[in-house]
């Protein structure tokens, strides 16, 4: 039933995104080939290059037919490449980015919530609370900019930009992770300050094992649910960052294509993009949901779309 | 909540608020961000009419000077004052946080509430398609809209319409089930309470807290939504003073001229910083379980 509901949901906002999508393309008034040079036929020709002529209807068809193929069509802008193409250039690098991002703020951001909601009220506490505020407060790219000009420009510690080698590759993945590392130590603190309360967690304290062991052993396991239930907005977090940090360090990476993409006004290549990058979305939170389901069973008769937070 | 409290209720809604403030107050970190925010405020009034320049006023001769008496916060490349951009971004942010936050409460307290008060098939299908458009990232909803609408402030505003508001009447409908639920709430109808008397009464200002709170956290995540579009380029246009764009124009020249960079960056981080801790701190002095 949970899962018939889930997959339900993503069915149906994955149809949205890519109808929503469909829709918004046609509706821009003006055509991608609006200019005074282009003759009749020669825009006749740009037209059935590109499907433009046929109705709406079968163009929508087309359309979704593509989605699931994956064949998004060519670009506007970059005759002769397709966005598939261009997806698999540029997906690589935001991948790795995004993952090492990842795996540097979920370790980070789970010790600092246990540490914080060990130590809870004390100096410990707030100086992590301190750093997590920091974290949701300062907006990434201001966090990169400052990364850059002072470890790169100042120190020279660092390369300044570009990808290549794995130095190049630091700074933006520190940048990238803060947010998330943010998100996680609260989420894992409120969580912890709440399972160290439970009774099982007394009887452990009362036997006298070490606060350590019982954190790590009791605690994490349950603290560590709901980090996994917000997979989802992370991963939007990593996404959305991906488009300034790729910018300020001259990555050459989707979020990047995207970007020049909507200057360019290069219509497939936004569309192509917008619906790889939802769905890439949608699947992931279907994926914690399901998780979250497996671990935690009490889930699938609670679960009312209520929020953790 | 007892008895007790519901016939007393007048005094107690008042001495509720009282000690809310009383609570807030010793947050003095709280405090302190309040009284930044109160100052932002007014200096993004007066900011911009102290110094005699304008925000857009080209003035290439004046072009990149270091802060000094003259331009307290230097010039940028086209030789504008800095000081006097900084304040009118704060007026653009600061409207735009405030206007997202009031737009997302109104939206999602009606959403929640509707969905609390009729309950069963009304309440599944509102909540269904609130978790449809929660699995619709914000940003690409704003980038096809810029698509499709153009930069400006107007496409910022209805993106943070569409789904800003989600989290709100999620809060909302599970406050009001909450209250709807509890045992004061029934005591009041077996007394024969009228329904607007319990809706003034019990449920707003219970529900009041959360509400608040979320409220407030929601401005400094608009006000970065539209420093980032701006920063992009997809949000507001130069010559506009948005702290996007500012900092985007000040990283290109960040090696030479680093104060045009790092003035918009203070200015963002600690009005978002200040508006997430005043936030936090409404939501524990709001909370009711937290009392003394």
């Amino acid at each position: 039933m949970y899962l018939c509901k889930k997959t339900f949901i993503l069915i149906v906002s994955l149809f949205c995104v890519v109808s929503g999508t469909f829709v918004i393309m046609k509706a821009i008034p003006g055509d991608p080939f609006m200019d005074e040079r282009i003759t009749e036929e020669v825009l006749k020709a740009l037209h059935s290059y590109y499907g433009l002529d046929q109705p709406l209807w079968t163009q929508y068809v087309r359309y979704l037919k593509g989605f699931v193929t994956l064949d998004f069509g060519r670009s506007l802008v970059y005759t002769g490449r397709t966005v598939y193409q261009l997806i698999s250039d540029g997906f690589p690098v935001s991948a790795q980015l995004g993952l090492q991002a990842l795996c540097l703020a979920i370790p980070s951001g789970i010790l600092l919530g246990t540490w914080a909601a060990l130590k809870r009220s004390r100096w410990q506490d707030s100086t992590a609370m301190v750093i997590s505020t920091l974290g949701i407060s300062v907006p990434n790219f201001v966090l990169a900019s400052l990364l850059q000009y002072f470890i790169a420009l100042q120190l020279h510690l660092l390369p300044v930009a570009r990808w290549g080698t794995f130095a190049h590759t630091i700074l933006p993945t520190l940048a990238l992770a803060a947010l998330p590392t943010a998100f996680i130590s609260r989420l894992t603190r409120s969580n912890m300050v709440e399972v160290l309360q439970q009774d099982y967690i007394r009887t452990a304290i009362a036997k006298g094992l070490p606060l350590f062991r019982i954190a790590i052993v009791h605690g994490l396991r349950n603290a560590i649910l709901p980090v996994i239930s917000y997979i989802g907005p992370i991963t939007a977090q990593i996404l959305t960052g991906s488009f300034v940090i790729e910018r300020i360090f001259a990555i050459p990476g989707l979020g990047e294509w995207l970007i020049i993409s909507i200057n360019n006004r290069d219509y497939p290549v936004i569309m192509g993009i917008t619906i790889f990058y939802s769905s890439l979305l949608l699947v992931s939170i279907f994926l914690a949901d399901i998780a979250y389901s497996i671990l935690d069973p009490r889930i699938r008769k609670v679960h009312r779309g209520t929020d953790h937070e | 909540m007892n008895e007790l409290e519901q016939t007393t209720s007048e005094i107690r809604s008042l001495s509720y608020l009282e000690d809310a403030w009383l609570r807030f107050k010793k947050n003095r970190i709280a405090l302190f961000c309040l009284f930044i925010l109160l100052f932002f405020c007014v200096m993004s009034l007066i900011g911009p009419l102290i110094r005699p320049y304008n925000y857009s006023d080209i003035h290439l001769e004046l072009k990149n000077r270091p802060p000094c008496w003259e331009f307290w916060f230097g010039t940028d490349d086209l030789g504008r004052d800095v000081f006097c951009r900084v304040w009118w971004g704060a007026r653009i942010s600061l409207t735009i946080g405030l206007a997202a936050a009031l737009i997302d409460a109104v939206i999602g307290v009606i959403w929640g509430a509707t969905a609390a008060y009729f309950g069963n098939w009304v309440d599944e299908i509102m909540m269904r398609i609130c978790d449809i458009l929660h699995t619709i990232p914000l940003l690409l909803t704003v980038i096809l809209l810029t698509v499709f609408m153009g930069t400006g402030l107007k496409t910022i505003f209805i993106a943070l319409a569409i789904n800003g508001w989600l989290n709100m009447g999620r809060i909302t409908r599970a406050q009001i089930l909450q209250i709807k639920q509890s045992d004061y709430v029934t005591a009041a109808k077996a007394v024969g309470a009228s329904t607007s008397r319990i809706i003034f009464r019990h449920l707003i200002p219970n529900a009041m807290g959360p509400i608040l709170a979320t409220a407030t956290l929601t401005i400094p995540s608009a006000i970065f939504t539209e420093a980032f579009l701006s920063f992009l380029g997809l949000g507001l246009q130069a010559p506009l003073a948005s702290w996007g764009i500012m900092i985007n124009d000040g990283i290109s020249s960040m090696e030479f001229y680093p104060w045009r960079l790092f003035f918009p960056s203070a200015m963002i981080t600690l009005t978002m910083l200040s508006f997430n801790l005043v936030g936090n701190a409404l939501r524990d002095a709001l909370d009711p379980r937290l009392r003394s």
